[in-house]
């Protein structure tokens, strides 16, 4: 400090220190945008992306690349429960190779934006128990009654036991299976197997018993053609992708691109 | 010859009738609670039944993933929430190995079988999502 005062009176050596602040605030400057220490980055992304994604809880994990400062070798975000009006998943994990973040509308405006990458991947992982509770909602809101509704993941099906009032299936649906309706119910078992195109997720039934009936593969088809697509998959923002993929595991449905 | 022409008539109306009497039967039998269970997977061969358990568990590796933000230090994690256990390789019995490394700074896994060579290949492993056999 003293030595910068020292410096400063000193005419003769005032061009070193200028040059010295200039250089500084031109490293300053074009460093700006690059360096971004690891934790305030993570917590940043975070906030930003809270501002657009009402989630449970987000968390991010950033991983820099050795040499350059700022630079990103991974991202990775992990959205818990996001909101079930978009998605009812219990996990979404996005994963990015070789961002480049927006670092300026991040400091800026808060803004969560990649301007590129060399990967993109994401996985939403839906449980058993959500389907369950989503179901049970869905059917509380559209005054739909059910008796039974058991489902249960035997990969790679999906198993359902129901027993529901034959009132709770839309008209032009009810005809097709009018002749197996006894005492106005309709109880029994239907193996499905899940497809997803573009976002759409899409019921194949591989058997289906109705009323003690083992319900004939014509029918079985054309009731495929009815139901489908059973649900469309919201994209959450600022995320831009297309699901293409579908496991059913244990306990759990697993989308991914 | 009119009585027979009825005769034949009146036999294929049976035979009708009964081929239709044993279908509903037929299903109704198949539709017995007793029935509730998937149909059964067609029986395969050693390498495809390999390939599909490495499919399988990469399956399970990326679903824990998504939950964990990290892979499983080893397969028996992924019990019992993604599989319920982890099998055997079917020509060797052992199990499948597991590896973990790093890659352009992302983590990594790879599934391979005990012995490639029972499958006439040098290497026979999953990695990535992506099924290698060379």
């Amino acid at each position: 400090m003293a030595c910068f005062f020292k410096n400063s009176c000193g005419t003769q050596r005032f061009p070193a220190h200028v040059m010295m602040v200039v250089s500084s605030a031109i490293f300053v400057f074009f460093t700006f945008s690059d360096s971004y220490s690891q934790e305030p980055l993570d917590s940043d992304i975070a906030k930003a992306l809270r501002k657009v994604v009402k989630c449970e809880k987000i968390e991010v994990k950033t991983k820099p690349e050795n040499n350059k400062g700022g630079k990103l070798k991974a991202l990775l975000i992990r959205l818990v429960a996001p909101p079930k009006q978009i998605l009812p998943a219990d996990y979404v994990t996005v994963q990015y190779t070789n961002p480049d973040i927006d670092l300026i509308s991040l400091k800026n405006s808060n803004s969560f934006k990649v301007k590129s990458y060399s990967n993109f991947k994401i996985g939403v992982l839906v449980s058993e128990q959500t389907i369950q509770n989503e179901f049970k909602k869905t059917a509380k809101r559209l005054n739909f009654t059910y008796n039974k509704l058991l489902i249960k993941f035997t990969p790679p099906y999906i198993e359902v036991e129901f027993d529901v009032p034959a009132t709770a299936i839309p008209l032009k649906d009810r005809k097709l299976v009018e002749k197996f309706i006894k005492n106005k119910r309709l109880e029994g078992y239907a193996t499905l197997r899940l497809e997803i195109q573009d976002n759409k997720i899409i019921a194949s039934p591989v058997k289906v018993i109705l009323n003690h009936f083992l319900v004939p593969m014509p029918l079985v088809s054309e009731f495929k053609k009815r139901i489908n697509p059973i649900y469309q998959i919201q994209r959450i923002r600022p995320f831009n992708y297309n699901l293409v993929k579908v496991d059913i595991l244990k306990q759990h449905i697993f989308f991914s691109n | 010859m009119r009585k027979n022409k009825l005769l034949v008539l009146f036999y294929i109306l049976a035979g009708i009738a009964l081929a239709v009497i044993g279908y509903v039967s037929f299903l109704y039998w198949q539709g017995s609670a007793s029935n509730y269970e998937p149909p059964q997977q067609p029986a395969v061969s050693p390498q495809e039944r390999a390939q599909s358990d490495l499919e399988h568990l990469s399956r399970a590796v990326e679903a824990y993933f998504i939950k964990n933000m990290e892979y499983p230090p080893q397969l028996e994690s992924l019990i019992p929430e993604f599989i319920d256990r982890v099998g055997n390789d079917p020509l060797s019995g052992k199990t499948y190995q597991y590896r973990l490394y790093e890659s352009d700074g992302n983590s990594r896994y790879r599934i391979s079988v005990p012995d490639p060579t029972l499958y006439l290949a040098k290497e026979l492993y999953i990695e990535d999502g992506m099924l290698f056999q060379k």
